[in-house]
């Protein structure tokens, strides 16, 4: 009987709960890594499986109106030490700024290209920002589901630029960890986009990690994946590492 | 210098470093010169410790056909030192100024690499000098020198593409002493209260990069610098998916009597399509004006006169693909001279480090306008290339 009354309790714990707070919650538990260095694989794979390869290295800096992040490309070669910089503001376009290595140009380009590929992936530009809880609206309540024997809360959320790609995503968080690991996106047609999965997070200083990402088409039978080769937070990176100067 | 550069081996061999490089082949052919193949190849070093950061780019060109197109360059070896908010660099260096893409008004730092290719903007050859930046948050102050100038090759009249009617001395003539230095100040602001903008002003004394010819024997012509006072305008401004650019100069020649001051200005706007097919396209529309202060002082001496009255229309295409495939179309229009570049321009990346490109160029001149342009006929070239990346 205590048991039931318990059980009771927490599923209706877990179901007063709105969108916004378990996204708040998931949030909350990736945050907090100040500052990091990555380096990371991307694999593309074509609707007939052939694969191709790319390099990153990612710094990044938490701010309060959004992230910071300066990607460079470390292979192909042909694009070795691009460098893009990236101001995200929560509400507003983020800023952005391409270095071309070739002419030594640095080059601002319009940010609004949030559903644009990112290096020829099926990951938009949205794909790999911040995910800051703040960029969406959320219509409804979290619900609990399971799903391979995992509970999980299913979150709605809308995303509030009107130049994203997505209509809606569905995202699917642990109740235990309050980790997301894996969605649906739609597109502006409301119709099944891509299906994403977060996997292999590692808790670094107290900091969850996720260290591979997996986005399939559903359109076009494509996929990506990101991996995480090494991962460093709270490295003690400053405004300074994010300037224009950085970018030469 | 050969001190310098296994000094700076040594140095190399110490620290860890990155390297760079490529190495292609091209077929070119000409409508109205003979057809070349062209070995070409770039390798650029980073030597990084944490004390000084160093680059070096090494870059050669080999054409089987015309002596002349043949060069082993040493085109940028520079040290660069952080401290705080200053950054330090000495050496030889190449930078870009500017905000335009068909030509870019404020792009003075160094001179052109005419010997790889006068129709590409972006073939610069590295300067000596040294230059200070402070930055201000998003903001910047850098002020430079520029030891002295250089000797440049330049296409012979057997070359393609070459307008000279005489045989070219590469041994520079100067209006001072050749190794007076060039000083420039460039202030960089951003701003994103009103408009989300970018303005640069730069202020320099010195030699001037447009040169001209004069005659150094009855059958030789060499480059002519000359010292000026210049102010450069550069800016651009951010609206939603648009970006409207311009780029403004006033020179003020201090020392010669051949040529006169000159304003030079320019305005330019990109749009940006994304998702179309699959691909982003981007379009330019630009205007250039060049205004002589003295009409009755020599003109047409330099390929930047060129951009009088011109408009310039192109646009990009990026596919998105694995392959990182680019196909640029463009034509410069001279409104009042009956006068056109057509310039089309494609890559692709293939089997992971291979790089194919080709391009076409057409030069439609008016014999009427003694314009630089004029001297080059109506032509066209055609190249196709593979480069390996490594």
């Amino acid at each position: 009987m205590k048991k039931i009354v318990i059980g009771l309790a927490l599923s209706l714990a877990l179901f007063a709960q709105t969108g916004e707070e378990v996204a708040k919650k998931a949030y909350e538990k990736i945050s907090g890594y100040k500052s990091s260095i990555s380096k990371t694989t991307m694999i593309l794979k074509n609707a007939q499986g052939d694969a191709n390869i790319r390099k990153l290295e990612m710094k990044k800096i938490e701010g309060e109106n959004g992230d910071k992040s300066l990607l460079t490309f470390l292979y192909p070669n042909d694009l070795k030490d691009t460098k893009l910089l990236s101001f995200e503001v929560i509400g507003d376009d983020d800023k952005q700024w391409l270095y071309l290595p070739a002419i030594k140009r640095v080059k601002r380009i319009s940010s609004r290209n949030k559903s644009g590929s990112f290096m020829a992936s099926e990951f938009s530009y949205e794909d790999i920002s911040s995910q800051n809880y703040k960029n969406y609206t959320y219509p409804r309540d979290a619900k609990v589901v399971k799903r391979a024997g995992l509970e999980y809360f299913e979150i709605v959320r809308v995303p509030k630029d009107k130049h994203s790609g997505y209509s809606k995503q569905i995202v699917y968080i642990d109740t235990k960890e309050y980790l997301a690991h894996f969605g649906e996106y739609f597109d502006k047609n409301k119709r099944l986009l891509k299906k994403i999965k977060f996997e292999n997070y590692v808790k670094l200083n107290g900091v969850w990690r996720v260290h591979k990402i997996v986005i399939d088409n559903v359109q076009n039978s494509k996929s990506s994946s990101l991996s995480w080769d090494s991962d460093e937070i709270k490295v003690g990176l400053t405004k300074r590492d994010f300037s224009k100067r950085v970018l030469r | 210098m050969r001190y310098f550069i296994v000094l700076f081996l040594l140095f190399g061999s110490l620290m860890a470093f990155e390297q760079k490089s490529e190495l292609g082949v091209e077929g070119k052919g000409y409508s109205q010169y003979v057809n070349e193949v062209v070995v070409e190849g770039k390798s650029e070093l980073k030597f990084d410790n944490e004390y000084f950061t160093t680059k070096m780019a090494l870059a050669f060109l080999y054409s089987n056909e015309y002596r002349e197109r043949r060069y082993l360059l040493l085109n940028e070896l520079y040290i660069t030192k952080e401290f705080k908010e200053y950054t330090l660099s000495i050496g030889k260096e190449i930078k870009y100024w500017g905000e335009l893409e068909g030509y870019n008004i404020a792009d003075i730092y160094n001179q052109k690499n005419y010997l790889k290719d006068p129709f590409d903007k972006d073939a610069k050859l590295g300067t000596f000098g040294v230059n200070i930046s402070r930055y201000f948050d998003e903001n910047s102050l850098e002020f430079g020198v520029k030891f002295y100038e250089e000797d440049s090759k330049y296409p012979q009249n057997k070359t393609p593409f070459a307008p000279l009617p005489l045989e070219y001395d590469k041994n520079l003539q100067t209006s001072n002493e050749r190794y007076s230095p060039t000083l420039y100040l460039k202030v960089n602001l951003v701003s994103d209260e009103i408009l989300d903008s970018e303005t640069s002003i730069i202020l320099l004394r010195g030699y001037d990069t447009k040169r001209y010819f004069s005659a150094t024997s009855a059958t030789t012509l060499a480059q002519y610098a000359y010292r000026v006072n210049k102010a450069v305008f550069l800016s651009h401004i951010i609206l939603d998916d648009t970006i409207l650019k311009t780029e403004m100069a006033y020179t003020e020649v201090i020392e010669d009597k051949q040529v006169s001051d000159y304003t030079q200005l320019s305005f330019g706007i990109e749009h940006s399509l994304y998702d179309i097919f699959a691909s982003d396209i981007t379009l330019y529309g630009e205007y250039y004006r060049y205004l002589y202060s003295d009409a009755s002082k020599r003109k047409n001496v330099d390929i930047s006169e060129l951009y009088d009255n011109d408009i310039f229309i192109a646009f990009r295409v990026n596919f998105n693909d694995v392959g990182s495939s680019d196909l640029k179309l463009g034509v410069l229009e001279d409104i009042f001279k009956d006068e056109r570049v057509f310039k089309a321009d494609f890559h692709s990346r293939f089997f992971k480090d291979f790089v194919v490109h080709g391009e076409f160029l057409q030069i439609l001149s008016n014999a009427k306008y003694k314009t630089p342009i004029s001297q080059f006929d109506n032509s066209s070239r055609f190249t196709l290339g593979l480069a390996y990346t490594f």
